[in-house]
């Protein structure tokens, strides 16, 4: 399936899955949708048969509130039934607000505090030197996740051994909870910042697959150093009238915005 | 079979004593000598986890990432998905306390296989301050589900857990004294999680106890035979899960548990039991 198309139907399922839900966090999944399709789509080396193989590559989702978009993208590519979805957040549900490493297939990490996913990352990417595997370690962080001061450790430690086959995305949204991340803490120059730290920084637009492919499958980005790709994207892409807006960070769409939101999308509910 | 040491063998405050983490390395070279897929994870603390030996056995195993305690379990644990068995060494106090919230989301949440060593605990920095303490550590990591916790007692308890613990899938949290303590238990001791042990009989009172406070408890039972009082010394090496039934059994058996066959004694000691059923000795 073609990446955009793939998107395209995780972002619908997505919406749907918040909707009947009642709760979730659809604004910061929508603007992850495209790397994980990219990611689950075209770059890792894993499939719903390979999930226990030492030898497959890692994706930890660290901003763990986007579950949301987890489970759909896993669904979509065959991880979990996409019946399963119907269960998100129910009583006994395997889909939790934040992903459980021990209930869902495919899940790295159980994630939810924020500046967890990329210390692990960093663990997972020295075993694979150890090992002196191929083995790719990819991990996402939200921007308002970099205030965790964890990710920094992280990150001189990702340096310091060299890690080359590792790769922090950031969902640079530019919002968190309630504000940007510009009046909450800044964190610009978050290029520089991430350079200064030993990592070659790329920046793309992370709606782009092409731009997100073309990065994401040529790791090491440059020899020697971890990669930093800086991607730019809009809480509640491409939904004319969620994106960059704040208020969508964990509201519900109604019944008539999940309309209108699939309107957008070319389906219907 | 677990033996403890003879009463005659004991005397307790006579024997050499030992720090417990030069135990600890020398089983953890000789547990990684065993299984390539253990390591070392340190903050900085090579020196005062006695990793020397290690290092030197295992350089590319020793993982330091600097004094970075929340970025050091995070990292144990993506060691873990990537199917190594990290032993997490640093000092109890800064291993706990920063990186609480890794331990609980990382390690015992996830279920990861990490093996977390908090060592120089309780007062063993005595002189340095509270800050350095650490007499929390084990009624926070015991409130977390899906962790085991272990308090050994001597050196030889202290290679017997970690034994038991490389050989054991799951999270593991164990305490390495740097307090010198005697050797209590026999060569040939076999940890078993979640098991009390009798390491002296007795009618009277029973005492439990573990970590470096298990001898002391020990002199303590002998100055109380002294005094014509029998006490029951209970070792509890595992904090959790808790031996309820040892402690259930030692209340209905020893005498404090029920009413005195005889009137209290005006000594001193004896005036020190409380009613309730056992005395638990504080840890560290």
């Amino acid at each position: 399936m073609h990446i955009a198309e793939a998107a395209r139907q995780i972002r619908i399922q997505d919406l749907k899955l918040v909707h009947y839900a009642g709760a979730g966090h659809i604004g910061g999944d929508l603007s992850a949708i495209d790397i994980l399709a990219t990611l689950y789509g075209a770059v890792l080396n894993v499939t719903p048969d390979t999930v226990d193989d030492p030898e497959r590559d890692r994706f930890i989702l660290s901003k763990g509130h986007v579950a949301g978009i987890l489970y759909t993208t896993l669904a979509a590519f065959g991880f979990l039934p996409v019946a399963e979805l119907a269960t998100f957040l129910k009583p006994l549900s395997a889909l939790n607000g934040h992903p459980n490493r021990r209930k869902v297939p495919g899940v790295e990490a159980s994630t939810g505090p924020l500046g967890h996913g990329l210390p692990i990352a960093v663990g997972h990417a020295l075993s694979a030197k150890l090992d002196v595997s191929r083995r790719r370690t990819y991990v996402l962080v939200g921007d308002g996740e970099l205030q965790e001061g964890s990710n920094w450790e992280a990150m001189m430690a990702a340096s310091h051994h060299e890690l080359d086959r590792l790769t922090v995305i950031v969902d640079r949204n530019r919002l968190q909870q309630g504000a940007t991340v510009r009046e909450t803490n800044d964190l610009e120059a978050l290029d520089q910042k991430a350079a200064a730290f030993g990592f070659a920084v790329v920046e793309v637009n992370g709606h782009d697959h092409g731009e997100l492919l073309d990065v994401l499958s040529s790791i090491p980005f440059r020899p020697g150093k971890p990669t930093f790709v800086i991607a730019h994207t809009h809480k509640g892409h491409p939904i004319s009238f969620m994106s960059n807006n704040a208020v969508w960070h964990h509201r519900v769409p109604n019944p008539d915005e999940l309309q209108r939101a699939l309107n957008e999308l070319g389906a219907t509910a | 079979m677990t033996r403890t040491l003879s009463a005659a063998e004991h005397s307790l405050s006579d024997r050499p004593r030992f720090d417990c983490r030069n135990a600890y390395v020398d089983t953890l070279v000789e547990l990684a000598g065993a299984d390539h897929r253990i390591v070392g994870v340190v903050n900085d603390s090579v020196g005062s986890s006695k990793l020397e030996a290690f290092k030197k056995a295992f350089p590319d195993r020793l993982i330091n990432v600097g004094i970075a305690e929340q970025d050091m379990v995070g990292v144990a644990a993506g060691l873990a998905n990537g199917g190594r068995i990290p032993f997490v060494s640093a000092a109890s106090c800064f291993l706990t306390a920063r990186a609480m919230e890794q331990i609980k989301a990382d390690v015992a949440y996830s279920d990861r296989n990490v093996k977390l060593c908090g060592m120089s605990p309780g007062m063993a920095y005595g002189e340095l301050g509270p800050t350095h303490h650490s007499i929390e550590d084990i009624a926070w990591l015991r409130a977390i589900d899906n962790i085991v916790v272990v308090v050994p007692a001597d050196p030889i308890e202290t290679a017997a857990a970690m034994r038991w613990a490389a050989a054991t899938e799951g999270p593991v949290f164990i305490r390495v004294s740097r307090m010198s303590v005697p050797q209590i238990y026999a060569d040939d001791y076999t940890f078993q999680p979640g098991k009390a042990i009798t390491v002296r009989a007795g009618d009277d009172v029973t005492i439990i106890s573990n970590g470096t406070v298990l001898w002391r408890a020990l002199v303590a039972a002998e100055q109380l035979a002294a005094d014509g009082i029998s006490a029951r010394v209970i070792s509890m090496p595992t904090v959790k899960p808790l031996d309820v039934d040892a402690v259930v059994a030692a209340a209905g058996e020893t005498r404090a548990s029920s009413p005195p066959r005889r009137p209290p004694r005006p000594a001193r000691s004896a005036a020190r039991w409380p009613r309730p059923s056992c005395s638990t000795t504080r840890y560290g």
